[in-house]
């Protein structure tokens, strides 16, 4: 649930710039630092669809904070994901390499991601095993993506503004991710990470419902750059399990924790987990599987 | 238990021979008042001649004096007013008023005290720390807006999380360990716009008593500190205003008598105006912005005879915020009805009753599509508190109090294409009620004593579900494990704690003294805020079957000189306080409308130790003080930080504030004050990896605060302008200029990590600056 802060700070904003004016400002600035460097650890990046084509997963390590030069790719690991009808997908690693592992699949299997299938991925690699697993959820179809022309308002450039209209699963618990998308290029906001819950915010509440507002539309536009003439706005559905739904807020709250109501910078859970529980080895990031639908729509169509 | 036993033996023991002795007495009571206003002056002294000795008046500016009969010189004495001296013969119990003039010519001084001058060294009671509002009124204030809490958080051991953070920490303790008390009622958040102003009036406010140490037996239910906040009575000789219009705020307050000497009342009112003059100004769509905050105080007081009085307090302060379809609003109400009963020369009785409430609502949207959410903490509490003057030598304190809370954690709804849904949260009840006794005793004329005892007892009510949760990995969000229903006013949970008090003074000359002190306080309300700042949405908790009573021991030491005459006071105190059942979070905690809140909790031990170090000029035309704190607040919890020794959020290493302020001539007087102190803690990442193309933090090590913001520090300056001195001036007025942040600092308030706005794939580290540049400001004061 974060809509009260994000509230928060809008009034935080308003009354920095309206209430007290020109007399307090409060301002934001870049500061140096000096970090630590602390374990470098294994990084998995792997959010996977039932969406036909080749799967991918990349694997990193992990770098010093600051540090925006190098990278770090985990090559020569070993990957596999299994489900839970014992049926085995070996991940290659990528012609361009850089910690890429593909999965592609033949013409006659292409149904990796079924509803209600759990699959099991594996990662060896400097000796360490680590797993993780993740369930395939149902998702309910995305009825439709529409796109309206509106003035400039409080906060709001003038332009194309979306929504789409899509209803949360009934009579059970739902978790998605919605992932919009301009002329292909993901809109990775990190104030904008869209995840719901039975298409509202919170655990407790909706249910069977047209997803709420702030969902179907706010967290899918821009305002200081609205959708022009002719952009191509496409949304996606993801349907999640509870601990990607809570991998991601916490993503989302870590990426965009500040101001006076900031909570301590905590670490984003993982569910990569050492095979050998003994190992203090530990590895950082996601993996996940999901079933997605999805709708487009042409801006000014 | 035997030690509580012998503690209350001893109490008891000293109270009835003392009854036995008091045949061949007479004891002298009364009123020592203000000769201008009639207002009720609080510790003012009574010394008599003779014996040496004497006692200071009440909070109701009531004093008894038990002495063998005689002939005695009184003298009557309160800084800032002429002495009065008094003969008397004592055949017989005497009761008299007394009205000390003003005197004109220290008015015109700057006053920072309104006690006795050495009662800092004579008084048992250390860690104290009073204002009288005329001190708080020479500190520089932002916007040229006196303020109550953020001239508290210039004393020692007292300090802020951060400049615009809401509510203040004592000796370690959280900003719900505060009991702020405005006329006895519990006021829970005391500040308007976050934390930049307080929500109290300082035109009602007679004066301000913070509490550290040593807290005396009456007052609990908090572990850190009590901010004793006694409004105004209102003149009882004429009719009267005063007010001001500042940049943030215009005030209006009026006063008089009802009946002559019988009945007076106090009304006060603010409001912020920067909406009524931004509204010309602003676009068409942003014409419906609401942003203002307001307060109103009232009180009115009515003596009905020489044994009875009576007093209703009031206060009713809200924020508001909106834009069209959006409002946030939060505020406090509380109400306090109190009688003074003299049942004899001996006994004095103040009955209060209570009712306090914070509220808070939010809502966006509407009907459609859209969002909303109340939450509010009510108390009903009756208090009934007994003074017994036994004697010059011992002074018997005793009382109960019981508190109802009502707690409404959520109530929420959201609507959805037009479909309503209810997500609100079941209420919460719970009661807490204490019986206190204590006594002050002077053993010769060196040593006294303040002993007492406090014994608290809490229920946990229905109706409601208690729920039990399961035993996991620390640091690892609990599940449930099973519910039970409970009925209402059904007891879910009971707690009961015996709470010791002692305070000793050793004067080891005229004019120094060493003093010690314990406490132990136990407190049941938790205020839940896992923010760097509290917000006005935290919610107000009670404890349950599984959150346990917060405890605190405070153990302090401390040496109090005074030197010429008692125009500088200093005092150096060390004090050690040990926390239990202090409340964290688990990492990236849901605590909002979450029904099982308790899973997201966890429950540790904290330590805070340090040294304060004080020294104040209280008369002359340069008056101030310099108060230095070294200090470290620790906790440790299992699941945080490795489950090893952690700072706070709000330890400072370093804390110095400097008040200084110059009476040049009779028109015009300059301040200025300091501050400066170690930068809080934060928690720092210490790798990054990528994943779905964002640039995620990674603190491997686990460790929770693990770095320091930059260092605080500031100086305020402002100048004031009184008027030429004129006979029968009917209408005074002043013009004070000030400048906050006089040297332009941006001071960090937090410092966050994140990818580059526009090279996502650039980490950077920002400084947040609430106040990043000088703020000048001016405002005219008036009095008639």
């Amino acid at each position: 649930m974060k809509m009260p802060f994000q509230n928060l700070r809008t009034i935080w904003v308003m009354v920095g710039c309206v209430l007290l004016g020109p007399a307090i400002t409060s301002c934001e600035d870049p500061i140096d630092v000096d970090l630590d460097e602390g374990t470098v650890q294994l990084a998995v990046d792997a959010f996977l669809t039932d969406e036909s084509g080749e799967k991918r997963i990349v694997l990193t390590e992990t770098t010093p904070y600051f540090d925006n030069t190098t990278q770090r790719f985990a090559d020569g690991a070993t990957v596999r994901i299994t489900d839970d009808l014992g049926k085995v997908y070996d991940f290659q690693a990528a012609p361009e390499g850089q910690g890429n592992y593909i999965w592609e699949p033949d013409t006659a299997d292409t149904n990796f991601g079924e509803v209600g299938r759990t699959y099991t991925l594996s990662v060896t690699h400097n000796g360490n095993t680590f797993e993780a697993s993740s369930t395939v959820n149902p998702v309910p179809t995305l009825d439709s993506v529409t796109v309206e022309f509106r003035e400039e308002e409080f906060g709001e450039e003038e332009g194309y503004y979306a929504t789409f209209f899509a209803f949360d699963l009934p009579n059970r618990e739902d978790y998605y991710w919605i992932r919009t998308y301009r002329n292909g290029v993901f809109f990775d906001d990190p104030t904008a990470i869209n995840v719901s819950v039975d298409g509202a915010f919170g655990s407790n509440g909706a249910d069977g419902f047209l997803f709420i507002i702030p969902i179907r539309e706010f967290l899918i536009n821009d305002d200081s750059d609205p959708y022009k003439l002719g952009d191509e706005v496409r949304v996606e559905l993801w349907a999640i399990t509870e601990p990607t739904w809570s991998f991601l807020g916490e993503l989302a709250s870590q990426l965009t924790n500040n101001g006076l109501f900031a909570t301590p910078a905590a670490n984003i859970r993982t569910n990569i987990v050492n095979a050998d529980p003994n190992s203090d080895v530990k590895a950082v990031g996601w993996f996940s599987v999901s079933a997605v639908s999805s709708g487009t729509a042409i801006a000014g169509q | 238990m035997i030690r509580y036993i012998l503690i209350l033996g001893l109490i008891l023991g000293l109270f009835f021979p003392s009854i036995a002795l008091s045949q061949e007495k007479s004891t002298i009571s009364g009123y020592i008042k203000d000769g201008e206003t009639g207002e009720e002056l609080i510790g003012a002294t009574v010394f008599v001649k003779e014996l040496g000795t004497g006692t200071v008046t009440n909070v109701y500016g009531f004093f008894s004096l038990t002495l063998p009969n005689g002939s005695y010189n009184l003298k009557f004495s309160y800084v800032g007013f002429q002495d009065v001296e008094k003969q008397i013969d004592l055949t017989e119990n005497t009761k008299f008023d007394i009205e000390l003039p003003t005197n004109s010519k220290v008015l015109e001084e700057v006053v920072i005290t309104g006690e006795q001058a050495d009662a800092n060294v004579k008084n048992v009671e250390m860690s104290v720390n009073k204002m009288e509002i005329s001190t708080i009124k020479k500190i520089p204030a932002l916007m040229g807006e006196v303020d109550v809490i953020r001239s508290v958080q210039l004393l020692p051991g007292v300090s802020t999380v951060g400049e615009g953070a809401s509510g203040f920490n004592v000796r370690g303790g959280g900003v719900d360990q505060n009991l702020i008390l405005l006329d006895e009622a519990p006021v829970y958040n005391s500040s308007h716009l976050f934390g930049f102003f307080s929500v109290f009036n300082p035109d009602a406010v007679k004066n301000v008593k913070l509490i550290k140490g040593g807290i005396p037996a009456q007052y609990g239910g908090r572990l850190s500190s009590i901010l004793d906040v006694r409004m105004k009575e209102g003149n009882q000789k004429k009719f009267a205003g005063s007010g001001g219009l500042g940049l943030i705020f215009s005030r209006l307050t009026l006063e008089g008598p009802i009946k002559k000497d019988k009945a007076s009342f106090v009304i006060a009112g603010r409001r912020s105006y920067a909406d009524v003059l931004a509204r010309p100004f602003l676009n068409d769509d942003l014409s419906d912005s609401k942003f203002f905050f307001y307060d109103l105080t009232a009180k009115v007081n009515y003596k009905l005879n020489d044994k009875n009085r009576f007093f209703l307090s009031g206060y009713l302060g809200k924020d508001v915020f909106g834009t069209g379809d959006f409002q946030f609003d939060w505020g406090n109400q509380t109400a306090s009805a109190r009688w003074n009963h003299i049942f004899n020369d001996k006994v004095f009785m103040n009955m209060t009753a209570i009712y306090s409430k914070y509220d808070y609502e939010f809502g966006v949207g509407d009907n459609q599509d859209g969002f909303n959410w109340q939450s509010n903490v009510i108390n009903y509490s009756l208090k009934p508190e007994f003074t017994y003057y036994i004697n010059p030598k011992n002074t018997l304190t005793f009382g109960a109090q019981t508190i109802l809370f009502d707690f409404k954690p959520g109530n929420a709804s959201f609507n959805s294409g037009g479909d309503a849904n209810d997500i609100s949260l079941e209420d919460q009840k719970a009661a807490e009620s204490a019986i206190f006794v204590a006594n002050e005793q002077k053993i010769g004329p060196r040593i006294a004593l303040q002993y007492g005892l406090r014994y608290s007892i809490y229920q946990y009510l229905g109706e409601g579900n208690a729920y039990t949760l399961n035993d996991t990995t620390p640091g690892v969000e609990r599940t449930v494990v099973s519910s039970q229903r409970y009925d209402q006013w059904e007891t879910v949970e009971q707690y009961a704690n015996f709470e010791p008090r002692l305070a000793i003074k050793y004067e080891l000359t005229e004019t120094s003294s060493i003093k010690a002190s314990y406490n132990r306080m136990a407190q049941y309300l938790h205020l839940l805020s896992n923010t760097a700042a509290s917000t006005p949405i935290d919610v107000w908790s009670p404890s349950t079957n599984n959150v346990k009573p917060q405890i605190a021991d405070q153990y302090a030491l401390g040496y109090f000189r005074n030197f010429k005459e008692s125009t500088f006071e200093t005092s150096v105190e060390v004090y050690y306080k040990d926390f239990q059942n202090q409340v964290e979070y688990i990492n990236n905690a849901d605590l909002i409308l979450n029904e099982f809140y308790e899973t997201q909790l966890l429950f540790g031990d904290g330590r805070a130790y340090g040294a304060e170090f004080y020294i104040k000029k209280a008369k002359g035309d340069f008056t101030g003080w310099i108060s230095y704190t070294l200090a470290r607040t620790e906790r440790q919890v299992d699941g945080i930080n490795r489950s090893e020794w952690f700072p706070t959020r709000f330890d400072r290493t370093h804390n110095l504030s400097v008040v200084a302020s110059y009476q040049v001539n009779p028109r015009w007087s300059f301040s200025a004050n300091f501050v400066y102190s170690t930068g809080t803690p934060g928690t720092f990442p210490t790798n990054r990896f990528n994943i779905q193309g964002w640039v995620a933090p990674h603190n491997s090590e686990e460790r929770r605060n693990n770095y320091r913001i930059p260092d605080f520090h500031r100086l305020d300056v402002s100048a004031t302008l009184s008027p030429k001195e004129k006979e029968n001036r009917k209408w005074f007025g002043e013009w004070v200029f000030s400048v906050y942040n006089a040297y332009n600092r941006r001071n960090a308030f937090s410092v966050y990590f994140q990818e580059n706005p526009d090279i996502p794939q650039n980490t950077e580290a920002i400084r947040l600056a609430i106040v990043g540049n000088f703020v000048p400001s001016v405002a005219y004061n008036f009095k008639f």
